[in-house]
């Protein structure tokens, strides 16, 4: 049996409730684990393997970790469990700032698996012992295999490997809190009781994912971070089948940092029935057709596709170092690449990231966070001015001209550097009308273009928690159509219609659809949308990927697009099921007691004896 | 509200299996003839450490559906063999922990639709493909007839005190700071509760299950040369009361230690053939990989496997004094629990022993409902571990001997056999490992085996001497024909087997054997550097 994806939070962080004083005084030596972390730190640098390089910098840095995870379906509990876990890191870089052993295809990070979860100094110690001596002899090997490499290229790249940081203390102190397992089984329990309700309804399952860890950091250049991160998330699925044996898929997620951040019980009921309502709307929905015209993305879908669109736009991608007769590895280039000082969308649109604010409009951000996963200060980023591209996103790893970090290396990347991803992405429209207008609106191009009617997308699949089925047949889908850019697959989609009708229609994908589209936006709302996610660091961040990931907001009111291309999905003609669905009964089984684990009849309870020594 | 019993898991499959059975053959073309469901539920504790500090602690529990759908008729149906393929149908479909009624149902529903369409789509195809093969010889039939059976034996509870098993690990897992030689080890402690509920439209309805609590004890170093060496041993108890006192686990993490620590001065092996005596411990490893994974049913059905043994049946196999059981009935043996103890297999039929070698000639292969020549009826080792089809696998490996004699006599014929070769020396294997051992419920190393722990005996009465990096050439199948004798006490071997079903505990129980000739050589070392610096000793 697997265990659930255990998702590592590489970085990001909110001060937990009242502000709190840096604490200046606070002594590393106090600490444990970073008290062993540094002393074996210290240690690294004398590290030699014959002639070979010294490392010229060493980070060690662990996320102590804390998580409950529950899963149910129809008011049964189908898991439930609560893990304590150390999740250490080790980079060593030998060369120099200018060239050293990674960006290469030589080069990948090395994960530590057993590590000590009690603040045992010496257990604590000796592992990493034991992994910097082994990650200094690949990082040595590395170094070697790229020399030889970059000695047959006619023209390698130059820029540095890695970008000078100013070193920086901040040791927060740990706020420790009770994730409340048994209460969310509970409320599980009762929220995927409410499926029960809808027949129709083939699979359904609420699951919550509760993480609350301390990142611990410190590196040779005299950096030591000790931060809270918390992500918390409640995930509602339900998939129903069509007449003509197709599955249609729905869900709704909510993220939060905190657990009692997440939204109340009344609010998650309401939350659970809509997706119910919704997926039965959509099994009995038409097929729609190809289409052409004016879209209208309302409320969580237009940042669900700022999110998509941006992630590989404003962070630029690394060609690795690879030897001559080699493949090329293939990265997906950003399509704002070539495009620094040139208009990239409309010039009332501007676009920034802003890790500071804990909140807007009310709502608590998931994206802020006071310093990244390498250690410098989080930095708000300027990334489009009125249309104009100014800036991307960057880790420690200097891409092209770019030689700094501006506080944004989240997620773990390839080849031995840190990828770039959101904090709080802010998407501000200066020229911004009410919300119902902006129906009023498409409704104007719809007629003005002589269509039947105009589409309204509600709600794309992000993070998706598409089927294997339909992940191949968008990759078939794009393939045959020659693009690599594209949105997920839209989960709700309405005709619009010039009397004001709304109908809603399914089976919809959209065709090649990348940052160059912002173009075509044409209007937009006053009020922005909040949109909290876990954020695995790719476009398409599949829920079940199961990579290290961490917490984004994007913020971004209601768009209305001028032309998008949406084809109907390829579809194997369904099967429906020979054997008609079994009914639900509305008798609440017994549930088991509420802090015991569920057993079966049990036949007698002893307890182990204890030996005596 | 009035309170209703709510319907136990048993009622609640037999109820949806016979809805679905029922739909099906009446609407599906083709129909099914058979449809079974078996329930796994797996309710554990584990808890690990290293060198003194706890590096997991967690509870599990999870229940899941394996799904059975026969379509055709037992000649011919979709499991039939075809290119070394059995076809893979069942994955293990999650089930709400509390018998709720409304999430079994669904899920058993879900389960059985996309199961039939994939058992259906292959014996469409079976059918198709059966024309191409035109050479095919008389075949046997797919599936045997068995009598249902109605059980219920629900295994005990146990309540864990996670703290005090904590502590133990912590305790256990610091005896390894004694050898700084040592760069990785730990001390694992599981206990496990599982229950198997299984039911088919033929009226089977079992419930059974076992507890399983197991110590791992592991530690690796490097040899100045570079050669990684490992040393490893586990605990089993079916009941917690048969567990070590915390002395005695010590003692044995003491052991392990120190015999990996005493590993690093040994020098490396060399090539060498030679008379060797195997531990009954080794010798069942032995058994159990070279000769029990070799007479599983299913092997010998299959056109790719090497089929050592299927023209060999009622014939001299090994030494007339060599006997070999297989017992699921059995709960131990001399007061060590054997953890490949089952009541009844996964295909509900009743577990019974089975003498597979008799005076040295081959009887019977171990089998599960698919008949082969002249079986035609399961001897109860279907088995499986969930989310894999059932096929005959090992249970409780059981190896008698009437040719026993004291370990004395037996070390005595070891140097007389040697001398008599004129060999330098002889070869003891204390212990090894194989996929058998390994922890982590993978691997699926049948037929290797690892030597851990050997030493050179010497005839003209030199100490015996640890050497490392022994490495068996070839498989020692022809050593098993030259066994010379055996000892008197047999030993206990428990493990977990992993093969095309998946990973099963099973056992092995043997004498220690003294063979003729063994063939061994010198492992390839992938010289690895030791650690630059020294290992931390203080702050």
């Amino acid at each position: 049996m697997s265990r659930p994806a255990i998702f590592y939070i590489a970085a990001g962080c909110a001060l937990a409730g009242a502000v709190l004083a840096f604490d200046a005084g606070e002594d590393l030596r106090t600490d444990t684990q970073l008290r062993a972390m540094a002393d074996e730190l210290a240690r690294s640098k004398t590290l030699q393997l014959n002639s070979l390089d010294k490392p010229y910098f060493v980070q060690y840095s662990t996320s102590d970790a804390e998580q409950v995870a529950i899963r149910a379906s129809l008011g049964g509990l189908i898991s439930s469990e609560q893990t304590r876990f150390r999740s250490p890191r080790v980079d060593i870089r030998v060369g120099d700032y200018k060239f050293d052993n990674t960006n290469s295809v030589f080069s990948r990070a090395v994960r530590i698996r057993a590590f000590p979860i009690d603040d045992d100094y010496l257990a604590i110690r000796t592992a990493f012992w034991l992994s910097t001596d082994s990650l200094y002899k690949i990082a040595s090997d590395q170094i070697t295999r790229k020399r030889n490499a970059v000695r047959e290229l006619s023209d390698p790249d130059s820029t540095p490997d890695f970008a000078l940081a100013k070193p920086i203390h901040m040791l927060r102190p740990i706020a420790n809190y009770d994730l409340e397992q048994r209460r969310w089984e509970g409320i599980l329990r009762e929220l995927s009781g409410r499926f029960v309700g809808h027949p129709e309804i083939v699979t359904s399952a609420v699951a919550v994912r509760l993480i609350s860890s301390t990142y611990r950091l410190v590196n040779t250049e005299g950096t030591a971070i000790r931060i809270p991160q918390d992500a918390s998330e409640l995930q509602i699925r339900a998939t129903a089948m069509t007449p003509d044996g197709n599955r249609v898929w729905n869900h709704r997620f909510l993220t939060a940092l905190r657990p009692s951040d997440l939204p109340s019980e009344p609010e998650l009921q309401k939350a659970v029935d809509e997706v119910a309502n919704e997926t039965e709307a959509l099994a009995k929905a038409p097929l729609a057709d190809d289409y052409s015209g004016p879209v209208l993305f309302e409320q969580e879908a237009a940042p669900q596709l700022m999110a998509q669109v941006l992630t590989n736009a404003i962070a630029l991608e690394r060609k690795p170092i690879a030897p001559q007769e080699s493949n090329p590895p293939r990265t997906i280039e950003s399509v704002w690449s070539s495009r620094l000082g040139s208009k990239v969308t409309p010039d009332w649109i501007s676009i920034w990231d802003d890790p500071s604010p804990q909140q807007f409009n009310g709502m608590t951000l998931v994206g802020t966070y006071e310093v990244d996963d390498e250690g410098v200060p989080a930095e708000r980023v300027a990334i489009v001015d009125n249309g104009t591209l100014k800036d991307f996103l960057f880790s420690r790893e200097p891409v092209r001209n770019f030689k700094s970090s501006n506080g944004h290396g989240r997620l773990p990347g390839s080849y031995g550097s840190e990828q770039a991803a959101f904090g709080n992405l802010f998407v501000h429209l200066s020229e911004a009308v009410p919300e119902a207008t902006l129906k009023s609106k498409l409704l104007e191009r719809v007629k003005a273009s002589g269509l039947k009617f105009g589409l309204i997308v509600r709600s794309i699949d992000f993070p998706s928690t598409a089927g294997v089925d339909e992940l191949q047949s968008l990759i078939r889908q794009a393939q045959k159509s020659g693009y690599i850019r594209s949105l997920n697959a839209p989960l709700l989609v309405y005709r619009a219609y010039p009397d004001g009708r709304e109908e809603l229609v399914r089976g919809l994908r959209f065709r090649e659809f990348s940052a160059k589209d912002l173009r075509d936006v044409i209007a937009a709302a006053d009020h922005p949308y909040v949109l909290n996610y876990v954020n695995n660091g790719s476009a398409i961040n599949h829920a079940d990927a199961g990579a290290d990931a961490t917490t984004s907001s994007v913020i971004c009111p209601s768009l209305l697009f001028d032309t998008v291309d949406l084809a109907r999905a390829e579809s194997e003609p369904g099967k429906a099921p020979i054997v008609p669905l079994p009914t639900l009964s509305t008798l609440r089984s017994q549930p088991s007691a509420l802090n015991e684990p569920a057993l079966l009849r049990v036949a007698k309870i002893q307890r182990i004896p204890t030996h005596s020594q | 509200m009035l309170a209703l019993p709510a319907p136990s898991l048993v009622d609640i499959l037999k109820e949806e299996l016979s809805r679905e059975f029922a739909a099906l053959k009446s609407k599906a073309d083709p129909a099914p003839y058979y449809m079974a469901y078996e329930v796994t539920e797996e309710q554990g504790e584990s808890v690990s450490a290293s060198f003194g500090a706890l590096v997991n602690s967690g509870q599990q529990h999870a229940r899941g559906l394996d799904t059975t759908i026969r379509v055709g008729s037992p000649e011919f149906d979709n499991y039939h063999p075809y290119k070394g393929s059995r076809g893979q149908f069942t994955s293990f479909a999650p089930l709400s922990l509390d018998d709720n009624t409304n999430q079994i149902r669904r899920a058993v529903w879900s389960e059985s639709d996309r199961v039939y369409r994939l058992a259906s789509r292959r014996f469409l195809q079976l059918k198709t493909d059966e024309q191409l093969l035109a050479d095919e010889r008389e075949h046997d039939a797919d599936f045997s007839a068995e009598p249902p059976a109605v059980y219920s034996r629900l295994p005990e509870t146990y309540k864990y005190e996670a703290g005090a098993w904590q502590d133990r690990a912590r305790a256990w897992s610091a005896e390894f700071k004694k050898y700084p030689r040592i760069l990785a080890s730990s001390v694992v402690f599981r206990g496990q509760r599982e229950i198997r509920t299984l039911v088919n439209t033929e009226g089977t309805a079992v419930q059974v299950g076992n507890n399983l609590f197991r110590i791992e004890i592991n530690g690796t170093a490097l040899a100045s040369d570079g050669m990684d060496l490992g040393n490893f041993s586990t605990i089993e108890a079916s009941d917690p009361a048969h567990l070590p006192s915390d002395a005695a686990v010590d003692a044995r993490v003491r052991e392990v230690a120190g015999k990996l620590d005493a590993l690093v001065d040994a020098p490396p092996a060399e090539p060498m053939v030679c008379p060797a005596i195997l531990s009954g411990r080794a010798s069942a490893v032995f058994f159990h990989e070279i000769f029990g994974h070799r007479i599983e049913g299913h092997r010998q059905k299959d056109i790719t496997e090497d089929q050592t043994f299927t023209k060999m049946l009622g014939q001299k196999v090994l030494p007339d004094f060599i006997s070999v059981e297989f017992d699921p009935t059995r709960a131990d043996y001399s007061g060590v629990d054997l953890i490949g103890h089952y009541e009844y297999d996964d295909e509900g039929v009743k577990a019974r022993p089975v003498p597979v070698v008799e005076a040295g000639v081959l009887k019977t292969f171990l089998l599960a409902r698919s008949p082969i020549g002249t079986f035609t009826h399961s001897n109860g080792h279907g088995r499986r571990q969930p989310s894999f089809e059932v096929v005959a696998r090992q249970s409780n490996l059981i190896v008698e001997s009437s040719k026993r004699v004291s370990e004395a006599e037996l070390r005595a014929r070891l140097i007389e056999e040697v001398k008599r070769q004129g060999k330098p020396y002889g070869l003891y294997f204390a212990d090894v490992s194989s996929g058998f051992t390994t922890t982590g419920r993978q691997g699926t190393q049948a037929f290797k085996v690892i030597p851990l722990v050997v030493y050179r005996v010497y005839a003209d009465g030199r100490p015996d001497e640890l050497i490392r990096g022994v490495d068996i050439v070839g498989t020692p199948l022809a050593s098993f024909q030259k066994i010379l004798a055996t000892s008197e006490k047999s030993s206990v071997f428990n493990g977990y087997c992993g093969a095309e079903s998946g990973s099963i505990p099973v056992s092995a129980v043997s004498p220690a054997i003294l063979v003729s000739e063994i063939e061994t050589q010198k492992r390839q070392n992938r010289q690895e550097k030791p650690p630059l610096l020294p290992r931390p000793e203080t702050e």
